[in-house]
């Protein structure tokens, strides 16, 4: 027996050392989720308006267009769920908060990020945030969430060719410079229409109620809500399911109607935003970002 | 509890601890851990569906303790049918339920009768299939007088439960494993390292080989409709791989991890795809099953006596049982079928194509003709494994139909071309591996032997760098369906 542990564990002690260091390495890439949650920390007092959502808010809103101090804390996939979680952690804390701004697209009400393909990046809100998902022992750590593949990637690109592609500015907003060109914009739309288009009833619901309960707890705390469809190109709204738009848009209405404090605007047809300010199918460019966070301006400062 | 998971990379160091450990000292201790462990392992899934194990196992408990005690041979079979009607039982509801009711609407629905739909919403317990069969086996023997019943609960609950085996087999034989719950268990160095080695040669299948051929096999048979004849072949032959490496993986691990705790489990593959004729594939493929149904089902239906007419008649009869064993689909009767069929010829001819010796005995390749026997044999598996993967009969006949169309000649396409080509890489690396160690209870058994202890180590590591390296997306083991 002693024979035994004796070599298995000289045969574990290189597996730990180079885990524990490649662990330490991935931790240390700076990302936007540590910057986000330290800059809520450190302006807790003067952040104003909040924006939460997935990749259209991270890259959609600029919170430099915007009068009142914000904070963009949009992140890729991230969904009503995480959202609410945020939310739910944070309004108390937040003195000076007036508003905040939730996206509601196609995909809100259907997609939760524990159940998707995406789910490894529950590690993030895990590590790299105050917020705790209570998900599974994996997701405290790197080197368990994400494949071996993408992290030597990762740390390749970081301290080798010194790229970061998951930079944010100190207000939150996504710069990633490597995401795909519009090229195929119009090919494309069709694919991620398919792709955003779910049936799952019992998701629906959940979040449904979710979203319910961003509303309430933000009527309680006398916080405006501003919930938006965000604008997406032509070849992308021409293949939705007319159902789960109709679900979607219905939503935001009810929300509307049924409570003083939130107010919803969709933007998802709006003829002000053309091919040029499309990244792509359903992401709004730089360009894009800044004609929409001035038209998100004027709304929450109407 | 998956083995390819984290949950279960925590769960095994800490039972294997508590068991050389701390309930060393005592039989009844170790085997009070292990069903404890194994509930455990169990509830992980679902908690609900233990009382299922319980039931079996305290149902086949006191049938087997009345059968041995009574002489009166009425009084021996009312006992053993209500062991065969709670497994069966059991079995039926859970598995084939839907099936039946569907089906008997359906036939009456032709005389013009609308019975309408009672189906009911059942999930399939994982596992029932095996161990049910399991604890049946050890009634039949008892019954048979070739088994003493146990008289400890525990040691006929850690029986039936044992948590390596308990969800996809070997479905082992109670005469093989029950006195090994009674003996006492010593540490054995060799036999623990390998354990561990077979467990991470069963790894590797499972989540370089299988995992990754699953992402065609299932892109290229959920969108069938969408791609060429070649893309289909192809889509067939990844899955042909991902079964055989899925499969025999968990058994791989199955079986290392029960020599962890010092036990020995069953064979359960024997390297099936360098097989020279159907017949020896099911010789060599899920070998716990086709021998269960051998021994308890063929032989005393006669097995291969009797007359031509017999012979046909009762292979046709294993291979239409074991195909539905698969599960409560028309595709599997079908897959049963053709399987059968292929024995047909060699019965009529009255020879029976048996092989001595594995392929290339004593040579490191095989002639030209065992080359072709075995690429024929593989072809076929490739094209009848459509049944297997298919959704239902419809689309695996639109399958094939597509591959024997004269898009076979296109040139195919894949979602990612470069990850098909790693993974064709990948299972030629495999299948190579497999064949230099097709001699071995599993292919790395000694094929490293000759290396110093670095040098194993070194293949060792590169195996774990491949299995998280290519790590597809994790993907339940296909036989928990069953």
């Amino acid at each position: 027996m002693k024979k035994f542990f004796h070599i298995f564990l000289i045969f574990c002690l290189p597996v730990l050392a180079l885990s524990v260091t490649l662990e330490l390495l991935l931790r240390n890439i700076p990302n936007g989720y540590e910057l986000k949650s330290d800059y809520l920390k450190t302006n807790k007092k003067s952040i104003k308006t909040l924006l939460v959502g997935s990749s259209h808010i991270l890259y959609g809103i600029n919170p430099k267009f915007l009068k009142e101090k914000a904070l963009n804390y949009g992140n890729v996939s991230q969904t009503i769920d995480i959202d609410y979680q945020i939310i739910n952690q944070h309004i108390n804390n937040l003195e000076a908060l007036e508003t905040i701004v939730i996206r509601l697209s196609y995909t809100t009400l259907f997609e939760q990020l524990v159940n998707g393909d995406e789910s490894w990046r529950i590690k993030d809100y895990e590590l790299y945030t105050d917020i705790n998902l209570g998900q599974s022992f994996k997701y405290h750590f790197e080197i368990l969430s994400v494949k071996l593949k993408n992290n030597l990637k990762r740390i390749n690109d970081f301290y080798i060719l010194n790229q970061n592609s998951e930079l944010v500015t100190t207000e939150g907003w996504g710069t990633d410079t490597n995401r795909e060109s519009s090229q195929n914009i119009d090919t494309v739309g069709k694919l991620i229409a398919e792709k955003h288009t779910t049936n799952d009833d019992a998701i629906y619901v959940e979040n449904y109620r979710t979203l319910d309960a961003i509303v309430d707890l933000c009527n309680d705390n006398e916080v405006k809500v501003i919930l938006v469809t965000m604008p997406a190109y032509k070849s992308y709204v021409q293949h939705l399911n007319q159902n789960q738009l109709e679900l979607t848009t219905s939503a935001g209405e009810f929300m509307e109607n049924n409570y003083s404090n939130c107010s919803y605007f969709n933007f998802l047809t709006d003829n002000r935003f053309t091919r040029s300010d499309f990244l792509d199918a359903d992401h709004l460019n730089s360009q894009g970002a800044e004609k929409f966070s001035k038209l998100i301006d004027r709304l929450i400062n109407k | 509890m998956l083995f390819n998971s984290l949950d279960f990379t925590v769960f095994l160091p800490i039972v294997f601890v508590l068991y050389w450990f701390v309930f060393n000292k005592n039989l009844k201790q170790q085997n009070s851990l292990i069903v404890v462990a194994s509930y455990f392992f169990y509830a992980w899934w679902d908690w609900r569906f233990l009382s299922l194990i319980f039931l079996s196992t305290l149902v086949d408990y006191i049938v087997g303790i009345n059968i041995n005690k009574n002489e009166n041979l009425h009084i021996r079979k009312q006992f053993l049918w209500l062991s065969i009607v709670v497994n069966l039982g059991m079995l039926g509801v859970f598995k084939y339920f839907n099936f039946f009711i569907e089906n008997f609407s359906l036939a009456f629905s032709f005389l013009g009768l609308d019975l309408g739909s009672y189906t009911l919403n059942i999930i399939l317990p994982v596992g029932i299939s095996f161990y049910t069969f399991q604890t049946l086996s050890y009634t039949l023997d008892i019954y048979k007088r070739k088994l003493e019943p146990t008289k400890e609960f525990i040691v006929f609950a850690a029986f039936v439960s044992f948590f390596p085996q308990l969800v996809a087999g070997p479905i082992e034989r109670a005469k093989h494993l029950l006195p090994q719950f009674l003996a006492k268990r010593k540490f054995e160095y060799h036999k623990a390292t390998d354990g561990l080695r077979q467990i991470l040669w069963g790894l590797f299948k499972k989540m370089v080989i299988a995992d990754n051929c699953a992402v065609f096999a299932d892109e290229f048979f959920k969108n069938h409709a969408e791609y060429s004849g070649s893309t289909l072949l192809i889509g067939a032959f990844f899955f042909t791989i991902q079964i055989y490496a899925d499969f025999s993986g968990y058994s791989d691990i199955a079986i290392g991890t029960s020599r962890l705790f010092g036990f020995d489990l069953m064979k359960n593959f024997a390297f099936p795809y360098f097989s020279r004729n159907i017949r020896e594939f099911w010789r060599r493929w899920h070998i716990s099953l086709t021998s269960w149904f051998k021994d308890y089902f063929y032989i005393p239906i006669g097995g291969s006596k009797g007359s031509k007419w017999m012979q046909l008649r009762n292979t046709f009869l294993i291979f239409l049982v074991i195909g539905f064993w698969h599960g409560a689909h028309w595709k599997f009767i079908v897959y049963g079928f053709i399987n059968a069929l292929h024995f047909v010829p060699g019965i009529l001819r009255g020879k029976s194509d048996k092989y001595e010796h594995f392929v290339a005995h004593n040579k490191w390749l095989p002639s030209v003709k065992e080359l072709f026997n075995m690429l024929k044999t593989f072809a076929f598996l490739v094209l009848i494994r459509v049944f297997f993967r298919a959704d239902n009969l419809t689309d695996a006949l639109s399958y094939l139909s597509t591959i024997f169309s004269k898009s076979i000649f296109d040139i195919p396409v894949f979602p990612n071309r470069f990850l098909a080509f790693i993974v064709f890489v990948l299972i030629s690396i495999f299948m190579t591996v497999e064949w230099f160690g097709r001699n071995n209870e599993y292919a790395i058994e000694k094929i490293l032997f000759k290396l110093n202890r670095p040098g194993r180590f070194m293949c060792y590591y590169m195996i774990l760098f491949c299995m998280f390296y290519f790590y597809a997306k994790q993907q339940q083991f296909i036989y928990f369906q069953f």
